[in-house]
């Protein structure tokens, strides 16, 4: 028994193979693509691999080698552990004549110190004194604050003071280094 | 033309979950194991690199092993293994000497967790001072003053108070 097919059917059955090759076509491509992609990347990750083994090889030699030099790399250790403590010791904040220079260079005749106290561990240097000049006094003010190892300048005069006698009080806080 | 666009939608919608199973179950593996590797033997580059500086410069050290020795020597000196106290002591009272200062007090704290700290009470001149001050720098023992007191009673005798540390240990 043979079923004719109408016109339009033999179409509609056309169509339909043709979709069904159109997908496994498709398919098939992307398949072959991605086989040759990762057919690529095994070979590649391949040769990684043996750089990464290769260096790690190349690591351990050297770690052997440098081992035989362990007498000279502990005195080097000694001496850069021992210097940088020393630099960081003497700069925190600054050493102690550095402030007694500031000092010197910012005190003129007319002023004459009563006390000084610095204080490195709070960072502070506490100038009292008596001046006869006014001027002198702003100079010394405005030289503390123009200075780079100072953060912040306070001045009080005392009430005691008179026209020709200023009773002061600074305090000088120190900037970290 | 209905059907069409319908037909298509579904290729596109077959072919990109193809690619995607593909792609997550076969590249995906791959190509996370090459992020590694690239990864690792970059850190190994880097630390082959840090090696060979460090072989380069131990091998120099080696042909000049007088000059470490000296070098060793000095900072020995300055920050020795054990707090040599007194041998510190007598330098300042040297120095002080020589600076015109007259000690009232000097006196050690025991040395305590590296360090030896000290009081020295004395009178001179400002000048005096800050040139002690400035010599305690060069001396051949690494020291440090952390409160420096200068004050004056009677505007000639200034009084100086001050407390330094020394520093000791490997």
């Amino acid at each position: 028994m043979s079923i004719n097919l109408l016109p339009h059917q033999h179409q509609e059955e056309r169509k339909f193979v043709g979709f069904v090759n159109e997908i496994f076509f498709g398919v098939f491509a992307i398949m072959i693509f991605m086989i040759i992609a990762e057919i690529l990347f095994y070979a590649y990750n391949g040769k990684l691999e043996d750089k990464v083994s290769a260096a790690t090889q190349k690591i351990s030699a050297m770690v052997t080698d440098i081992t035989g030099y362990s007498e000279i790399s502990t005195k080097l250790e000694v001496i850069q552990t021992k210097t940088s403590s020393m630099n960081a010791l003497k700069n925190n904040p600054v050493p102690q004549s550095q402030v007694l220079a500031m000092i010197s260079q910012s005190v003129s005749s007319s002023i004459q110190l009563t006390s000084v106290v610095s204080d490195l561990d709070a960072k502070t240097v506490t100038i009292k004194g008596i001046s006869t000049s006014a001027d002198s006094l702003s100079l010394m003010q405005s030289s503390f604050q123009t200075d780079e190892m100072v953060r912040e300048v306070s001045f009080v005069l005392d009430p005691a003071s008179t026209a020709d006698k200023y009773i002061f009080t600074t305090k000088i806080t120190l900037n970290d280094k | 033309m209905k059907n069409y666009i319908k037909n298509l939608f579904l290729l596109l919608c077959i072919v990109a979950l193809t690619y995607s199973a593909l792609a997550l179950l076969v590249v995906t593996p791959t190509v996370t194991s090459i992020t590694d590797n690239q990864s690792k033997l970059a850190s190994s580059y880097a630390k082959i690199s840090d090696l060979e500086s460090t072989k380069i410069e131990l091998e120099r050290w080696k042909k000049n092993t007088s000059v470490l020795d000296v070098m060793m020597g000095n900072v020995g000196h300055l920050w020795p293994a054990e707090s040599n106290v007194d041998s510190f002591s007598a330098k300042i009272k040297k120095l002080a000497a020589s600076n015109g200062i007259n000690i009232t007090k000097f006196s050690f704290d025991l040395p305590n967790n590296g360090k030896a700290k000290y009081e020295l009470v004395g009178t001179s001149t400002y000048s005096n001072i800050f040139q002690f001050i400035e010599d305690l720098n060069k001396i051949d023992r690494f020291n440090t003053v952390p409160l420096l007191q200068i004050s004056s009673v009677d505007g000639s005798s200034i009084n100086l108070n001050m407390t330094g540390q020394i520093y000791y240990g490997d």
